[in-house]
């Protein structure tokens, strides 16, 4: 999406900055989006599937063109081994990237979520503004 | 045989647990009244909180409302019936679930809210838009699909109070139906938005406490997960009969786990000669899947499918067992009649269905095949941030530190919460084995609750009657935010901005009281009048909720971070996303099943059209008036 530029905006004012980052953080939160569906979809599909032929429409034929056949991947009831009593492919196509992607939150919160005033600018501004607790 | 399981005990502690929790709905709405009155503008408070939300308490509300009756029904029913895959079904919601509907919208649209002074959701498209048309169709989207979901949540409501308290037959659930309304219907009214909240936060802690402790009690029961993967592994594969949809099912159990697929595949059987009208049974081979095939003729009763498939030569000698299943409210019998004169595949599910995925149907078809755990990986983390429920509370928070605090405090709260219980229900597989059928399972959690944890001591028992109150729990915090949701669309977008802007504020309050006295009654009259029949409705609502986030969410987003968005672009992309879903739905009317393009959900097909239409119609259209631009994406300079 290509951006017109302020150039005809009035000269007093400015780009909301606010807007700016918002956006550049929404965009950072899609893309960590993106990630976590990578790993949990992508490592659960291919070692966490007793079958993976094709259903009617399917994208699989597509993604057994770029990794081969995928048949090799089936998995069944006797070679099951867990971790914690949890089945291997739940532990780390789930459990697992779900606490790296609560540190990611975390991280993302502290470090890049900025705070911002959200006040407009005319009205009172909650600066110093009473937080519960 | 299950039915007195399946039913329920109503005991003493139950119903105390359920009388505690209506008095403290009461307690916090009258406490948020006294608050109300305090307040000057009686609308912005009455359906925003004041825009003065903390931390604890969005968070609270965010996971309430995210969470229905169903994660208490319908969640715990899929749990038991596909086993292990379920963790990928949830996934989407437990990685970044909290942070893409809190975060990504959730500064913006407050702050902008905040400009022009907004309350609803489509006050917010209104002003950003300069268009009532787009907020009047937004409102009326809203208030259709928001409807058949508090309709049936009130019929909900209404069987659970029955059961609980006893009621008599004849007119116990209309009775039902009248407490149930007038609980909910007069705490929201009186309290308003900071009473629904409260009861949000009230809801979230019990219930987190009670899935917290019921965990180890329900492992040490099954004497841990190790030994439930076991005993699912070691179960005997089964074959699964159904003739009039999946409420009414046959199980036939087969007589031992090493009864390999190829030794029934060896078996070679031409089937019953149909011209005694007895149903045909056969077995089917294809690639290295096998099938018991069941060709019905026209009247034929489950009774005969039963015992056809019992005494078939080809397939008795593998069957140990049958169970039989009905339906929840007794209807289904062995005599109920086959419709179709067609023919049915029943595939044997195998253990390893329940430790891998895809999950299988009793017909052999995958559940969550690829493209469908794509597709729900997308639903709570994207799809999910069009909700217009969650998105008007994220007008409502104080300031970005209270946001920030709520998305943490959400991201775990909510993230355990569904781990916990993917975990108790994974271990119901194990003590509850062959218990209860598939069609029945939306009982599982009311078993649990009943079989594993009541009558072993007063602690206990209180645990499972919270656990019993849990679904209703969700149902009331789901129907009093719709219920508000509902009465502020009304109200605001329809009366006060486009009948009569001057209104007083006592009569704003007046109108918005009488609106949600109106809506439950109009709910009360339409539970009543569908008690009997699921149809309809029940399709209505598995669209409703994707249909109006799918509707919402690329207008709103739009909106709030494209400076070149044009308002013919949102209506074209509210419409898109919005006919899109009933379109690809619409097969689900006449108890079909949806169409999945390309094997994808039609909620991102939704999501995929509106945001094309928004895109492409923005870009074809006038630029929106420099104005507009100009209020929503500059500020004035500020001088040093």
């Amino acid at each position: 999406m290509k951006r017109t530029e302020s150039a005809e905006a009035s000269p007093e004012l400015e780009i909301d900055p606010l807007y700016q980052r918002t956006r550049r953080e929404a965009f950072l939160i899609f893309g960590l989006w993106g990630v976590a569906l990578l790993w949990c979809v992508g490592f659960s599909y291919l070692y966490g599937y007793e079958t993976h032929a094709p259903v009617g429409g399917s994208v699989g034929p597509a993604i057994a063109e770029i990794i081969g056949p995928l048949e090799d991947f089936n998995r069944d009831a006797g070679e099951l081994t867990t971790v914690l009593g949890v089945p291997d492919w739940v532990m780390f196509g789930v459990l697992v990237p779900w606490l790296v992607f609560l540190l990611v939150t975390v991280l993302f919160l502290f470090f890049v979520y900025r705070d911002e005033d959200l006040e407009p600018p005319a009205g009172p501004s909650p600066e110093g503004a009473d937080h519960e607790q | 045989m299950n039915s007195e399981v399946v039913t329920g005990g109503t005991s003493l502690a139950t119903m105390v647990t359920f009388v505690s929790y209506i008095a403290g709905v009461f307690l916090l709405a009258a406490l948020s009244h006294r608050v109300l009155l305090r307040k000057t503008s009686f609308s912005e408070d009455f359906f925003l909180g004041g825009r003065r939300l903390g931390g604890w308490a969005l968070a609270f509300t965010f996971a309430a409302t995210g969470m229905s009756g169903g994660t208490f029904t319908g969640f715990p029913a899929l749990t038991y019936s596909y086993g292990w895959v379920i963790a990928l079904w949830i996934a989407g919601g437990l990685m970044v679930g909290s942070l893409t509907q809190m975060g990504v919208m959730g500064k913006r649209l407050n702050q902008m809210a905040r400009k022009t002074g907004a309350i609803t959701i489509p006050d917010v498209l209104r002003d950003r838009f300069e268009s009532p048309a787009l907020s009047l169709i937004a409102t009326s989207v809203m208030i259709l699909f928001t409807m058949a979901i508090l309709v049936a949540q009130f019929r909900a409501g209404a069987f659970i109070i029955e059961q609980v308290f006893n009621l008599p037959a004849e007119y116990g659930f209309l009775l039902g139906l009248f407490i149930f309304a007038a609980v909910v219907t007069m705490y929201t009214a009186y309290g308003g938005f900071r009473a629904v909240v409260w009861t949000d936060v009230m809801q979230g802690i019990i219930m987190g406490i009670g899935v917290l402790i019921l965990l180890p009690v329900i492992l040490s029961h099954a004497g841990g997960l190790e030994k439930v993967n076991e005993s699912i592994r070691e179960a005997p594969p089964r074959v699964v009969t159904s003739i009039s949809g999946p409420d009414n099912d046959l199980a036939f159990l087969l007589e031992e786990a090493s009864t390999s697929q190829a030794e029934v595949a060896g078996v070679q059987y031409a089937g019953s000669d149909p011209l005694t009208g007895s149903p045909a049974v056969s077995l089917v081979e294809e690639g290295d899947e096998v099938f018991i095939e069941v060709r019905l003729t026209t009247g034929t009763t489950a009774r005969e499918v039963r015992d056809a498939v019992l005494t078939d030569p080809a397939v008795a000698p593998f069957l140990a067992d049958v169970e039989l299943a009905y339906d929840n409210d007794g209807s289904g019998t062995l005599d109920t009649v086959a419709e179709e004169g067609d023919r049915i595949r029943y595939r044997f599910l195998h253990p390893e269905s329940l430790l891998y995925g895809p999950g299988r149907e009793f017909d052999g078809t995958p559940w969550l095949a690829l493209g469908i755990a794509i597709s729900f990986f997308a639903f709570g983390p994207i799809i999910g941030m069009g909700k217009p429920a969650g998105m008007v509370r994220l007008m409502a928070f104080r300031d970005s530190r209270t946001l920030k605090k709520a998305i943490l405090i959400a991201s775990v709260y909510h993230s355990v919460i569904l781990v916990v219980l993917m975990l108790i229900f994974i271990t119901a597989i194990s003590v509850l084995p062959g218990h209860i059928p598939r069609g029945d399972s939306d009982r599982v959690m009311a078993i649990v609750a009943t079989e594993i944890v009541a009558n072993k001591g007063i602690f206990l028992t209180l645990l499972g009657a919270v656990i019993l109150a849990a679904p209703f729990s969700a149902i009331m915090s789901t129907v009093d935010s719709f219920l508000l949701m509902i009465s502020s669309g009304l109200v605001r977008d329809i009366y006060q901005r486009s009948i009569n802007p001057h209104i007083s504020e006592r009569l704003l309050r007046l109108i918005s009281y009488g609106t949600i006295v109106g809506v439950s009654a109009f709910c009360i009259y339409a539970a009543y009048l569908t008690r009997d029949t699921i149809d309809f409705l029940s399709y209505l609502i598995i669209i409703a909720e994707v249909g109006l986030a799918s509707a919402f969410l690329v207008p709103m987003l739009m909106g709030l971070y494209w400076k070149r968005a044009t308002r013919e672009g949102a209506l074209a992309a509210m419409a898109g996303g919005f006919l899109t879903t009933v379109a690809l739905n619409a097969p689900v009317f006449t108890g079909g099943q949806w169409i999945s393009l390309f094997g994808f959900h039609p909620a991102v097909w939704a999501l995929v059209v509106s945001l094309v239409l928004g895109v492409t119609v923005s870009l074809a259209t006038a630029p929106p008036p420099q104005y507009l631009v100009e209020k929503y994406f500059y500020r004035p300079v500020r001088g040093l």
